[in-house]
């Protein structure tokens, strides 16, 4: 009765973690490679991504919405990344189905950390059209690229390829064997992996640049602002000598 | 009569031969003896969870079934092969896990020293603009208000009291404007806010915030910190943020606020406006308590190495 129990959660924890696109309505054929997108909901353990490493790392998905949280008591809202995925589909046959897709990332609070230092992002659609400059958004159907030509939408079942330091290809092995009862575990047995759609410089200046800037905000002068703060100071001193005794001289003389 | 007393006096030191003070033993011999009694026995509490994260454990076991201590100590007999394979790997675990040390308290000194530098260089700054503000002050509490003050004076040359009314403006004008530097001296006494770039520091992992490849942790160190002190059910990372919040150093780390001060930080966020000579301040410290719960794996690998020299 117990292991009917497991193998019945087991299945449960898996399909919770992937359903086919009501939308579509075809069913997911598990011996095909292809496979038509879906949407994902479920939680899985993360280490590293790009250049970030964390410790005890979550990735929560909902309706193909990531959210990378640092600690599994973090909220949603304070998620070190946030952004979406696309193209998910299931790969393999179980107990060894692997999910994979694109995941592109537009907000969080270590966002910026994953930024290359004067990269050109590219987004490339299927008609063969390529897209040059830097995502600032994305949402379940559109990604936004801002190029030097202004802002493009480009429907997401249109993307072909994505290269920015921003968008990863992620492969989730789901784990079928759940020993525990509790969800939180379960769900926490899957694991997910990025690999970069961008090869960063190995010589990665932003650290330099962090000090660099620093540096030149203590070193910066601010000459005009000095001068102007000068220049008031002056002027307002002088105003409240001149003005009353301005005005003294030139009103009449009381008569006594 | 004499032969008498030559045999109380020898009974008398064959007796203290026999009975011999413990307190006449030194501390190497103490420890000889406990280790061949009792090896965990030897080792502190700290020492002997340290030395089963390295799998030192059965090492120590396998040398002081070997018995070579007299060997090791006289070196009159070469020792066994079994016996100086099992010293040499224990010395390079221990060799090891001291070089890594050595890597995480590097790592925190240079944070410390651009803490350091940066404090400096805004405290020069801070300490600028303060004389500014005396000078700004002067000008306006002594020489506004003076005037102000003199054209108050009932001079004999001007009958009329024309300038009673505008001398008490001025005089007031120069004490408003005293006032309102002085508040200004106040927010300036904080020192300047500078803004930079997200820049994980040691404190990130400490604090489970994202860390980069300079700021990670060896696995050993990570271990260490993260293991519960004997006899508690309290991590040393966990009794470190403990001990900030009672500090006030970090608000809780339960609130919002908490978690967005712990980010700062740890350098984990951009930094617009934050980094502020207090906030520096915090951080150094911090780091100082870090790099001194790291240092104590010194103290456990000596004990590890100690009972090593025993066996």
């Amino acid at each position: 009765m117990h292991k009917l129990a497991l193998t019945v959660m087991s299945l449960l924890t898996l399909q919770s973690l992937w359903s086919p696109a009501m939308s579509e309505g075809t069913p997911l054929v598990p011996n095909e490679d292809k496979m038509q997108s879906g949407i994902l909901n479920g939680r899985a353990t993360i280490k590293i991504v790009g250049p970030l490493h964390l410790s005890e790392g979550i990735v929560v998905m909902k309706d193909n919405e990531i959210s990378v949280l640092s600690d599994a008591t973090d909220s949603i809202r304070e998620a070190e990344l946030s952004g979406q995925l696309i193209h998910a589909h299931a790969v393999g046959d179980r107990p060894s189905r692997i999910i994979k897709g694109l995941a592109i990332f537009t907000g969080g609070y270590s966002i910026k950390a994953l930024d290359g230092h004067g990269v050109n992002e590219s987004i490339a659609v299927t008609d063969g059209s390529k897209y040059l400059g830097h995502i600032i958004d994305s949402s379940t159907n559109l990604l936004r690229i801002k190029t030097a030509s202004g802002v493009i939408v480009v429907p997401i079942r249109n993307i072909a390829e994505i290269s920015s330091p921003r968008a990863f290809e992620f492969s989730i092995t789901a784990n079928d064997e759940q020993p525990s009862a509790s969800d939180s575990v379960a769900s926490a047995q899957n694991r997910i992996a990025f690999d970069p759609t961008l090869n960063s410089d190995p010589n990665n200046i932003s650290n330099y640049l962090h000090a660099s800037t620093v540096h030149k905000q203590l070193s910066e002068n601010h000459l005009k602002k000095r001068v102007l703060t000068t220049g008031l100071v002056v002027t307002g001193a002088a105003a409240c000598i001149a003005v009353p005794f301005g005005c003294a001289l030139f009103t009449q003389r009381p008569n006594r | 009569m004499i032969a008498a007393i030559f045999f109380a006096i020898a009974s008398v030191q064959l007796c203290t031969a026999s009975y011999a003070d413990p307190e006449d033993l030194s501390e190497t011999d103490i420890r000889v003896e406990k280790a061949q009694a009792c090896l965990t026995c030897c080792l502190k509490p700290p020492s002997l969870q340290l030395a089963k994260e390295l799998g030192l454990v059965e090492l120590l076991l396998k040398l002081r079934t070997l018995s070579e201590h007299e060997k090791h100590k006289h070196g009159t007999a070469p020792l066994s092969s079994e016996s100086t394979s099992l010293r040499q790997e224990i010395g390079e675990v221990v060799l090891t896990t001291m070089l890594q040390c050595q890597e995480v308290i590097a790592e925190i000194d240079g944070e410390i020293s651009e803490a350091d530098e940066l404090k400096s260089a805004m405290g020069n700054k801070r300490d600028a603009a303060i004389k500014t503000n005396a000078i700004a002050n002067i000008v306006t509490n002594g020489f506004i208000t003076g005037v102000g003050t003199t054209l108050q004076e009932p001079f004999e040359t001007f009958p009329n009291s024309r300038f009673e009314l505008p001398g008490e403006i001025i005089e007031a004008s120069g004490s408003f404007a005293s006032a309102g530097l002085g508040g200004y001296a106040l927010k300036q006494n904080a020192g300047v806010k500078l803004s930079g770039d997200i820049k994980p520091n040691m404190l990130a992992k400490v604090f489970k915030r994202p860390n980069d490849d300079e700021t990670e942790y060896p696995d050993v160190i990570w271990r260490y910190l993260n293991a519960t002190l004997p006899g508690t059910k309290v991590t040393r990372r966990q009794l470190l943020i403990q001990r900030w919040e009672e500090l006030g150093r970090i608000p809780p780390q339960n609130t919002q606020k908490g978690r967005l001060y712990m980010r700062t930080l740890a350098g984990t966020i951009p930094q617009k406006n934050t980094i502020t000579m207090n906030m520096l301040d915090d951080r150094e410290a911090m780091l100082m308590d870090v790099k001194a719960d790291v240092s104590q794996i010194y103290k456990e690998l000596l004990n590890i190495m100690l009972v090593v020299r025993a066996l």
